[in-house]
C-alpha cells in the first residue's frame, strides 16, 4: 500500500475515533513518505506528549512552512503549555487526545528518520526561484527578491543562501523584525545549520534579549553541525560576561566530544591562563600544537618556556643524535692529529673513536637521556610520582616546563655509575684520537707523560 | 690614554662607516623561550676580550706606540712571535710542529687587530644567545669549537699559504648558519646608515599622506633570512674565488665564513630534543 492510501485510511480511522490503528496507520505512511507535512501534523493529533506533538508539527513546518494548520496548533501549543495543560477541544483538533489516550508510540523513530535533506522536487524548484531572486536585486527590485527568497524558505526553511540573502536584505530596509522572524522560523524548525544559530544570537544580542541568546547558545553547542570556532566564540563570551563557570563547563563538553578541536583546546588554555594556571593552560596549548600546525598555539606557547614531552624523553634515537655530535667532533680531532691525512689515521685512533661512541652513549644516558625506552625499564627505573600535569624545571641552562612523565627514569646509582664511565671513556678518547698533538702541548710545557 | 682614545673612536667610525653598505646585526628581537643565561656566549666573549686585550694588544700597541725603529721592530717581532706559533697554519697541523693542532682551537680565540675584534664580537652577541638557548650550555660550546675547527681546516686545505688564520669569525659563522637554519623567520635589530637617508624620505612622503606607521632611524628590523642571506652572498662570491685561484682575496678569510656556514647543518646534532621534535614538527622554536 503507497504512503497515501495509508495516510487516508488512517485519517478514517482517527475519525472513526480508534485512535491506536490510526497512529499505527499513519506512522506506517510517514515511514513510506517522511516528506508529507499533513501526515506528520495528523500524528501531531494523536500525539498526548504536548513535547512530542510540537516535535511532529516543527517537522511538518520544515517540510512546509506555509502548513497553516500546524501553525496554528503549534501557537496553540505553546498557549497551552503556558496556560493550560490540555489542549482543547477548539484548537482544531477532531479528538480530545487526553480522553483516548493511546499508548505512547516513539515518535523519536520517526523524527530521526526524517534528519533528510529537502525532497528531491523542492531542491528543483529552489534553483530557478534563486537566480529570478538574483535577477530581481541586480534590476532593483529588492521587495521582489525578497518575495522569492521567502518563496524558497517555504520550501526549505533553513536555505543558507535565501535565508542570508532575505535577512540582510530586510534588516537594510528597515524590516528588522521580519529578518528575525526568517530566523526564528527556521530555529523552531529544528535547523541543523550552525549560521541559523549564530545569525539569530547576533539579532538576539543586538535586542539585548539575553534569555534568547542563551537557550541559541545552548542549542549551537549541542549541534554536531557547529563548529569548533563557533563554540570557542561561546565560551570566550561567557568568560568575558563573568560566567566562568558556565565557560568551562561548555567548553570541557565540548572537548569531550572533539578531543581533537584545536580552537577548543586553545580556548580552553585561554581560560585556564586568565585565571592564572599557566601550568594547565600550557598542556592545552601544547596538545593543540601537537596536532597540527597552528600558529595561535605557537604564539601563544611561545611566551612561556617550552615543554618536554615523554616523546622526546624516552626516544632512543634522540640520545643517539646528541651520542653522533659528540663522535663528529672526535672523529674531528682525530683527522687533524693524523695531520689531516684519513689514511694515517691508524687503529688507535679509530678505537678512540669507538671508545667515544660508547662513551658518548652512556654520558648522555646519564644526563640528558635517562628515560630512554626500553633501556631505563630494563635496568630498574622507577615512574616517577604524578603530581600535576606539568611542572616548571629551572636549573642552570634550561628552563622548561614538563609534563608528569609516565616513562621509567634510571635510577641515580645507575646515572653516576653510567656518567662515571663514559667520561673514562670519552677522555681515553680523546687521549687515543688527539695523543699527538696532546704530547706536543706536553713536551712544550715540560711535562713528562 | 689618547692613543686608547683614538683607536677607540676609530674603531667606532669604522664600524659605522661599514654600515654605510651592510646592515650590522645588533641584537636578536625575539624572547628566549628557554631563559637560560647564556654562560657560554658570556664566556666566550671574556676569553676572547681577554686574549686579545690582556695578552695580544699590549705588544700591537707598543708597535703603535714605538718611537724608534729598533722599539718598533721588537715589538712586531713578538706580535709576529705569538701569531706564527698560535694562528692556525696548514704547515702546523701537517709537519705537526708548535702546538700542532691546537693551532685549530687557539687560533680561534686571537684577533688581527681591536675592530677585528669587536665587529666579531657584536656578531656574537648577536647571535650567539639564541643559539646557545636551542642547544643548552655545553652542547653550543662544543658545536662553536667544531664550527670553528671545521672553518679553520677548510682554510688549510683549500688555500696554498703559510699565513695562519685568526678570529673568531669561522665560529661566529657557524652560529650565523645555525640561526638561519633554525630561526629564518626571526627579525633582527641591525644598524644601518646606509639606508638613514632614504628612510628619512620615505618617512616624510608617508607622513605628508598623514600616515604614521613608519618611522625613521639607523635601527631597523629585519628578516635574519635577509640578513644571513646576504652575509653568505658575500662570503660565497669571495670562497670560490680562493678555491679557484687557491690564494686569499683580500685580507679576510672569506673561506672560513663560508665553512662555518656550512658546518652549521650540524646543528641537529646539538640542538635540545625538544626543540628539534618541534623543528622536525614544523612548529614554532
Amino acid at each position: 500500500m503507497d504512503a497515501t492510501a495509508l495516510l487516508k485510511q488512517g485519517v478514517r480511522a482517527i475519525q472513526q475515533k480508534n485512535v491506536p490503528d490510526g497512529r499505527t496507520l499513519i506512522k506506517q505512511s510517514i515511514k513510506e513518505d517522511p516528506y508529507n507535512d499533513v501526515a506528520w501534523v495528523w500524528l501531531a493529533r494523536t500525539e498526548p506528549d504536548p513535547r512530542r506533538r510540537q516535535q511532529c508539527l516543527q517537522r511538518a513546518l520544515k517540510i512546509n512552512p506555509a502548513n497553516v494548520q500546524a501553525h496554528k496548533m503549534l501557537a496553540q501549543i505553546r498557549v497551552a503549555t503556558q496556560e493550560m495543560p490540555v489542549i482543547k477541544g477548539d484548537t482544531g483538533a477532531l479528538f480530545d487526545v487526553k480522553k483516548v489516550a493511546p499508548t505512547p508510540i516513539d515518535t523519536q523513530e520517526l523524527l530521526a528518520v526524517n534528519t533528510l535533506p529537502p525532497p528531491p522536487s523542492n531542491t528543483r524548484r529552489i534553483a530557478p526561484l534563486l537566480r529570478e531572486a538574483q535577477q530581481l536585486v541586480k534590476d532593483k527590485n529588492y521587495e521582489g527578491a525578497i518575495e522569492k527568497w521567502v518563496e524558497v524558505l517555504a520550501l526549505e526553511v533553513d536555505h543558507e543562501e535565501a535565508l542570508q540573502e532575505a535577512t540582510a536584505m530586510l534588516d537594510k530596509m528597515g524590516f528588522r523584525e521580519d529578518a528575525r522572524e526568517l530566523l526564528q522560523r527556521a530555529v523552531e524548525a529544528d535547523s541543523r545549520k550552525p549560521f541559523v544559530y549564530t545569525q539569530a544570537i547576533d539579532y538576539a544580542m543586538k535586542d539585548q534579549d539575553f534569555r534568547v541568546v542563551d537557550d541559541l547558545r545552548e542549542r549551537l553547542v549541542r549541534l554536531p553541525e557547529a563548529d569548533d570556532e563557533a563554540i570557542a566564540k561561546i565560551v570566550l563570551a561567557y568568560r568575558y560576561e563573568m560566567r566562568t563557570e558556565l565557560a568551562y563547563e561548555t567548553a570541557q563538553n565540548a572537548l569531550k566530544e572533539r578531543p581533537k578541536s584545536q580552537p577548543l583546546l586553545i580556548v580552553m588554555g585561554d581560560l585556564l591562563r586568565r585565571d592564572d594556571k599557566i601550568l594547565e593552560a600550557m598542556s592545552y596549548y601544547n596538545r593543540a600544537g601537537q596536532l597540527g600546525k597552528n600558529k595561535e598555539a605557537e604564539a601563544r606557547l611561545a611566551k612561556f618556556p617550552p615543554i618536554l614531552s615523554d616523546r622526546e624523553r624516552s626516544s632512543v634515537w634522540m640520545a643517539w643524535r646528541e651520542v653522533a655530535g659528540i663522535v663528529i667532533f672526535i672523529l674531528f680531532l682525530a683527522w687533524q692529529d693524523a695531520r689531516l691525512n684519513f689514511m694515517e689515521m691508524g687503529a688507535m685512533r679509530w678505537l678512540g673513536v669507538v671508545l667515544s661512541l660508547i662513551g658518548g652513549y652512556l654520558l648522555i644516558t646519564a644526563t640528558s637521556s635517562p628515560q630512554q625506552k626500553p633501556l631505563a625499564g630494563a635496568l630498574g627505573g622507577h615512574i616517577p610520582p604524578l603530581k600535576n600535569d606539568a611542572v616548571l624545571v629551572q636549573r642552570p641552562g634550561v628552563a622548561a616546563l614538563q609534563e608528569a612523565t609516565r616513562i621509567p627514569l634510571l635510577g641515580a646509582p645507575v646515572r653516576l655509575l653510567f656518567g662515571v664511565i663514559g667520561l673514562g671513556l670519552l677522555g681515553a678518547a680523546v687521549w687515543l684520537t688527539f695523543g699527538s698533538t696532546i704530547q706536543l702541548l706536553l713536551d712544550l710545557l715540560g711535562v713528562s707523560v | 690614554m689618547f692613543t686608547l682614545l683614538f683607536i677607540f673612536l676609530y674603531i667606532l667610525l669604522s664600524l659605522v662607516l661599514s654600515t654605510l653598505v651592510m646592515p650590522l646585526p645588533i641584537n636578536d628581537d625575539g624572547a628566549m623561550r628557554y631563559g637560560a643565561m647564556p654562560w657560554a656566549t658570556i664566556i666566550l666573549l671574556i676569553v676572547n676580550v681577554a686574549v686579545f686585550t690582556l695578552w695580544q694588544a699590549p705588544d700591537i700597541l707598543r708597535y703603535i706606540q714605538a718611537t724608534t725603529t729598533a722599539a718598533e721592530n721588537a715589538a712586531l717581532v713578538d706580535v709576529e712571535a705569538k701569531f706564527d706559533f698560535y694562528s692556525s697554519a696548514a704547515a702546523t697541523v701537517r709537519d705537526a710542529t708548535g702546538i700542532g693542532a691546537w693551532v685549530t682551537f687557539t687560533g680561534m680565540f686571537m684577533h688581527g687587530s681591536f675592530s677585528h675584534l669587536v665587529g666579531n664580537m657584536i656578531f656574537l652577541w648577536a647571535f650567539g644567545r639564541r643559539v646557545e638557548d636551542a642547544c643548552g650550555t655545553w652542547r653550543f660550546l662544543l658545536f662553536y669549537v667544531f664550527a670553528g675547527m671545521v672553518s679553520k681546516v677548510a682554510y688549510y686545505t683549500l688555500v696554498d699559504s703559510d699565513v695562519g688564520s685568526v678570529g673568531a669569525s669561522g665560529a661566529i659563522s657557524g652560529l650565523m648558519g645555525a640561526y638561519m637554519i633554525l630561526f629564518p623567520g626571526q627579525r633582527i635589530r641591525c644598524l644601518w646608515v646606509g639606508l638613514a637617508p632614504f628612510r628619512w624620505i620615505f618617512v616624510a612622503i608617508t607622513r605628508v599622506f598623514g600616515s604614521d606607521r613608519f618611522t625613521n632611524g639607523f635601527f631597523i628590523s629585519l628578516p635574519a633570512i635577509l640578513v644571513l642571506i646576504a652575509y653568505l652572498g658575500t662570503d660565497l662570491f669571495a670562497t670560490v674565488e680562493t678555491a679557484r685561484t687557491r690564494e686569499m682575496v683580500g685580507t679576510t678569510n672569506y673561506i672560513a665564513h663560508a665553512f662555518g656556514f656550512f658546518a652549521a647543518i650540524s646543528i641537529f646534532l646539538y640542538v635540545r630534543k625538544d626543540l628539534l621534535a618541534r623543528y622536525l614538527a614544523g612548529r614554532r622554536l
